[in-house]
């Protein structure tokens, strides 16, 4: 089902209520595609436009694929005169990827890989590995909220929180990455971090207990079962 | 004109040099290997961008080593993150002295090794620099897996292409990310930028702005990145020299407006995007060459 949520912020910024029919926008966004494309074709496809390419091209020498209007399918054609087997593999790749981030806004399947994979909870190493290669950067609603411990007979004191936020592409990172690493692990033994990964209606979260081994000289990171 | 008979018993060019392309080596030498420099002056400015910080890094991972049952040992280890690092830089400096050596291709799987390596280790999977420089490092290998065997005028538009499927695949994921309310309502980024950030955008805005005025601002902003960053994904649907200046635009706005630290993610994008002026340049030799 279709949710035009991003447009509701936008909307209700102007005057307090819906300033257009949803659809009406859309509707006009759609309009200008099209004519944009209609017009960009009749300009390429016209056939003196098509005459004059292909003579501009005897002439100047020109490579073809430079003035295709599809290069895509000039670059296919090539990738199997040449026989280019990794060229095919890199090309697939990206395609299989962009597909997956073409997805992503409607499937809440592919959504709850993706906040899982920001915390560490895909289902082995090599899962999470093989996602790596998505393009994360800047997406996602990441939060966070890190609370320093302190333990009284064995039972924890509860503490005030230190600090919380948004923080880009991966959350955990607020304690695996270098300067955040440094200013906070060297200020407390214990701690406790909790993260937040937002995209649309999809949440997920995760509980991390981080202790000071003073004996190995270690920071164990652990992750708290889902309560 | 050389004779075909001594093109062919140069021993870099191997078996696989085209004998047709006699008269055109030497041009087509030029023209790839100069493409494949740019691309590495980059890698090269992508990597060295954040030099200082890295390396201050690797001394905070060995004072403050967090242990995380996830991330296999030798992934966590500050040798091996150190090892990569700087075993990538080492080859790349390698490489771009002789791009057209015998195990050149062999060289660039290991950067990609490397590269991937650092993508997914504990100290730096969350940093963009490494994840770009993997991609452009994968565009590398194939670039000189071909460049021996095929001339500038056929290889260089394919290159350009795949160039700027790569820079579209990358900058879709970072707009598919933000479609969600948080990043149109502008909240994320300002939290993350305009809250505190310490850059001259952002100062200036706070100097003008203030309270809503300054939240709103940061919703606009939020929407233009992600209307740019979409656009960006159809880079490989526009002509070769109109996308790559349009990524080069876009990428150096996107550092410009945003932060200094991110030439180190956008650098070497930036080079992989300049390789197609070289195009019509290359192409324009090959055709006086020929007349």
């Amino acid at each position: 089902m279709f949710r035009a949520w991003w447009l509701k912020p936008y909307a209700l910024s102007v005057s307090g209520r819906p300033r257009l029919p949803q659809k009406f926008e859309l509707a006009l966004v759609a309009f200008v595609c099209h004519v944009v494309c209609v017009r960009s074709r009749e300009k390429n496809f016209s056939s003196a436009r098509v005459v004059e390419r292909q003579q501009g091209q005897l002439l100047s020498g020109r490579h073809p694929a430079t003035r295709d209007a599809m290069r895509i399918v000039t670059f296919i054609r090539e990738l199997i005169a040449k026989r280019d087997v990794w060229g095919a593999t890199l090309l697939g790749l990206c395609a299989a990827i962009g597909c997956w981030l073409i997805v992503l806004p409607f499937s809440s399947e592919v959504q709850r890989v993706t906040l899982r994979r920001v915390q560490f909870d895909s289902p082995s190493f090599a899962n999470w590995s093989t996602l790596q290669i998505v393009p994360p950067m800047y997406g996602l609603e990441n939060r966070y909220w890190f609370e320093p411990q302190k333990f009284s007979n064995g039972v924890p004191v509860e503490q005030p929180l230190l600090e919380a936020g948004y923080i880009n592409h991966f959350p955990m990172r607020i304690i695996t990455f270098f300067d955040n690493r440094e200013r906070l692990l060297s200020q407390f033994d214990d701690s406790r971090i909790v993260v937040e990964s937002r995209y649309q209606d999809e949440v997920f979260s995760s509980c991390w207990s981080i202790h000071h081994d003073r004996a190995k000289g270690v920071f164990n990171l652990v992750r708290e079962a889902p309560q | 004109m050389t004779a075909a008979s001594e093109v062919v018993s140069i021993p870099f060019l191997g078996d696989q040099q085209d004998v047709r392309l006699v008269g055109e080596v030497k041009t087509d030498s030029d023209t790839l290997v100069t493409a494949a420099r740019i691309v590495m002056l980059g890698l090269l400015t992508s990597l060295i961008w954040k030099i200082r910080y890295f390396v201050g890094g690797i001394a905070i991972t060995f004072h403050y080593p967090v242990v995380d049952p996830f991330f296999p040992r030798w992934l966590q280890s500050s040798v091996t993150f150190a090892g990569m690092y700087f075993g990538y830089l080492l080859l790349l400096v390698a490489l771009a002295f002789k791009p057209r050596r015998r195990h050149s291709v062999l060289i660039t799987v290991m950067m990609t090794l490397f590269a991937f390596g650092m993508v997914v280790h504990q100290h730096s999977y969350n940093d963009m620099t490494f994840f770009t420089v993997f991609w452009v490092s994968l565009w590398l290998t194939w670039f000189l897996s071909r460049i021996n065997c095929e001339s500038a005028k056929e290889l260089l538009p394919r290159a350009v292409f795949l160039s700027h499927v790569v820079l579209s695949m990358i900058l879709l994921g970072g707009a598919v990310g933000k479609y969600t309310p948080g990043y149109w309502s502008g909240e994320v980024m300002y939290e993350i930028y305009f809250k505190g950030r310490d850059y001259w955008v952002f100062e200036m805005l706070r100097s003008v702005f203030s309270g809503d005025d300054l939240r709103q601002v940061a919703a606009w902003y939020s929407r233009f990145i992600i209307v740019v960053e979409s656009a960006g994904g159809m880079l490989w649907l526009l002509p070769p020299r109109v996308a790559s200046a349009m990524a080069i635009l876009i990428l150096c706005g996107i550092f410009t407006f945003s932060n200094w630290f991110l030439v180190s993610v956008l650098a070497c994008l930036i080079g992989l995007a300049s390789i197609a002026f070289l195009n019509e340049k290359a192409t324009d030799e090959m055709a006086s060459s020929a007349a």
